[in-house]
């Protein structure tokens, strides 16, 4: 397992102070897990995804016509 | 340097193309937290409505494009349209095409830039950030 060094934010020294290293090490390894999992799901689903440019482009074309139609709908007068 | 941005239709649906650079924008700004992008609030149920041709596009299936879905919903805030819809008649003169009106008028609600991959907005007079160029500013943090 690779392990990383960090400062703790002045700030933020007297929370952590009456924690060991051990529950300060299971707490960040919990946070980080939690920070990066959607950062990795999203990462993997869009390496699967067949999506090109050209495709994007029109389906974004369609989608805020389909947008600006609601406004446009919602406030007549403006 | 502006932390907020419009992110219109292009960018949500181009951030699903595989090695784009806008993946890279929203996973970098996860992480960094440097800048907040805002979009009209009905964007995302728009995009949902084309749901199935999305499916058929991408080639993901529906448990993982709601899961990317979940993702990019947390990453923009959605703003009423009670908010900006007094600038949608000024945005009507601005925007360089119809579709753009309701991103244009968030942006001059808010006084900040689109940030937009699509050709026609990055060509206009507006102030408008390219995906490249927003991942520059984003790498220079």
């Amino acid at each position: 397992m690779e392990e990383i060094r960090f400062k703790l934010p002045r700030e933020l020294e007297s929370e952590f102070e009456s924690m060991n290293k051990l529950e300060l090490s299971i707490l960040l390894n919990k946070l980080l897990i939690e920070r990066l999992s959607k950062v990795v799901k999203f990462k993997q689903i869009v390496s699967k995804s067949q999506l090109t440019e050209k495709d994007a482009d029109e389906l974004a074309d369609e989608i805020s016509s389909s947008l600006a139609k609601r406004y446009s709908e919602m406030f007549p007068d403006k | 340097m502006p932390n907020k941005f419009v992110v219109d239709a292009n960018v949500v649906i181009s951030s699903l193309i595989m090695h784009g650079v806008l993946s890279s924008v929203f996973l970098s700004n996860n992480i960094l937290k440097k800048f907040e992008f805002i979009a009209p609030e009905f964007l995302l149920e728009e995009v949902k409505k084309h749901k199935a041709r999305i499916l058929k596009i991408t080639k993901l299936s529906e448990q993982e494009f709601e899961d990317a879905y979940e993702f990019l919903l947390s990453e923009i805030t959605f703003i009423r349209a009670e908010e900006f819809s007094e600038f949608l008649s000024k945005a009507r003169h601005l925007a360089p095409h119809e579709k753009d009106v309701p991103y244009v008028a968030l942006s001059v609600a808010f006084n900040c830039p689109i940030f937009s991959g699509d050709k026609g907005l990055i060509k206009s007079k507006l102030n408008v950030v390219s995906p490249r160029k927003l991942l520059d500013m984003l790498s220079n943090s």
